[in-house]
């Protein structure tokens, strides 16, 4: 009520508590605010006995749930505290609703987005380190194989590749030198790093011709 | 001279006046207000995305299960529901015109303001004992501000609501008070709508 009603509307209507909203007004009743009570009861115990008992084991399950009953809280308090309808004030109050809404979508998702891809790129030491051993060790078997796998190549670079066995799988792009920078030793690797490329650069084609990335070339230089 | 020529027309002077009784003053009121509290609403978005980005950063400080807990929470979080059902019994006194039960209903509405402050501020001070305080990690600073900003609101939602006692005490339900009292109303349960998102996405997410 508290958006839709105004003064002239109670003045008319002093007894309108007890009785549902008139003329597409909404007035405050006992039997909405108590619903409304009723229900925020249930909807703020629930999460926190999924929480505190832990009935789910499932962690993002839990999660997903918690954070839909807040949903539905929040549209409860929405309309049976806050009163909010379509009609109120010829539609204004939900259109601001709306577009706040829109922004703090915005906002938050926003930020969240942004700042893990961040955090992501620019992590420091510690989580670089722990993501090595797992994928350090596929790389290290495909690498005497196939020096064709390129497939593999774009991932390979991601970690900070060894030294004596990163060098012939360095040579496969470019971006092997961004991991590197952040590497423990960042003058050893750059040192490394130009000559083994610039040294194994010219013969990927003559050497690996089942490379698909020669191909072109190939053709190109038979033409 | 322009002014002086308007003055003497009355058909504008009257039309103006004419809307301008009660009906017109409450409506924009009621819509002013809103749009104040859904601007309220974008500085806690942004405090929100604060301790989303932040609150992972401990620095090797305290984490969420280390400090949060759970039972005082739900107390405390009883405690701004009670208030806001209190809130909508002096709500339905009003329309009732029953100025002693709306002051009744008011004055438990600021006890249970009053007692989730204080557990708050009790919790506060637990954490600082701790050593857990807003300067020792990211995820603490931005906890911090964001359970703060609202604390301090409800803080001038009951300053608030005193002083609406006192007006009402002195002048009755006019409609200047009525007006006053559903003011008040949405800001008391738009804080109870913010304290949602607080109990969900800052202490039960993370003791998950």
């Amino acid at each position: 009520m508290g958006i839709t009603t105004n003064a002239p509307a109670l003045d008319k209507a002093p007894d309108a508590h007890g009785s549902h909203g008139e003329g597409g007004e909404a007035h405050a009743t006992l039997s909405g605010y108590l619903t409304g009570f009723g229900l925020s009861v249930v909807l703020t115990a629930v999460p926190f006995w999924l929480v505190m008992a832990r009935p789910i084991e499932d962690g993002v399950t839990t999660a997903l749930l918690v954070v839909s009953l807040a949903v539905a809280q929040i549209f409860v308090h929405m309309i049976y505290f806050l009163h909010m309808d379509a009609k109120s004030e010829g539609g204004w109050t939900i259109m601001a609703l709306i577009f706040t809404a829109v922004l703090v979508i915005i906002t938050i998702s926003g930020s969240l987005w942004v700042m893990f891809h961040l955090n992501r790129n620019m992590m420091p030491m510690g989580d670089m380190q722990m993501e090595e051993p797992a994928e350090r060790a596929p790389i290290n078997q495909l690498a005497p194989i196939g020096g064709g796998e390129d497939d593999e190549m774009p991932e390979a670079p991601m970690p900070p590749p060894l030294p004596e066995n990163g060098s012939a799988e360095d040579a496969a792009g470019a971006p092997a030198s961004e991991p590197n920078i952040q590497n423990m030793e960042p003058a050893a690797e750059s040192a490394l790093e130009p000559q083994a490329s610039a040294s194994q650069r010219p013969q990927a084609p003559g050497s690996g011709s089942s490379e698909p990335a020669t191909q072109p070339e190939g053709s190109a230089n038979g033409n | 001279m322009a002014h002086a020529a308007n003055s003497q027309n009355a058909p504008p002077e009257s039309f103006f006046e004419l809307n301008e009784h009660g009906h017109e003053t409450g409506s924009s009121t009621m819509l002013g207000f809103w749009i104040y509290l859904m601007s309220d609403c974008l500085i806690f978005a942004v405090l929100f995305a604060t301790y989303g980005v932040l609150g992972a950063n401990y620095a090797a400080g305290p984490r969420p299960e280390d400090i949060f807990e759970l039972p005082l929470l739900a107390v405390n979080t009883a405690m701004l529901l009670f208030s806001s059902i209190t809130y909508g019994f002096a709500m339905i006194a009003m329309q009732a015109r029953q100025t002693k039960m709306v002051l009744l209903w008011l004055a438990v509405t600021g006890v249970f303001g009053a007692l989730f402050l204080g557990i708050e501020l009790y919790e506060f001070g637990v954490f600082i004992g701790e050593g857990a305080s807003p300067q020792r990690s990211g995820f603490l600073s931005a906890f911090f501000t964001l359970v703060g900003t609202h604390g301090l609101h409800v803080t001038f939602g009951i300053v608030w609501l005193v002083t609406l006692m006192v007006q009402i005490q002195k002048y009755g339900l006019i409609s200047a008070n009525r007006r006053r009292i559903m003011c008040l109303s949405m800001f008391w349960h738009f804080l109870d709508v913010v304290w949602i998102g607080v109990f969900t996405f800052v202490y039960l997410i993370r003791m998950i």
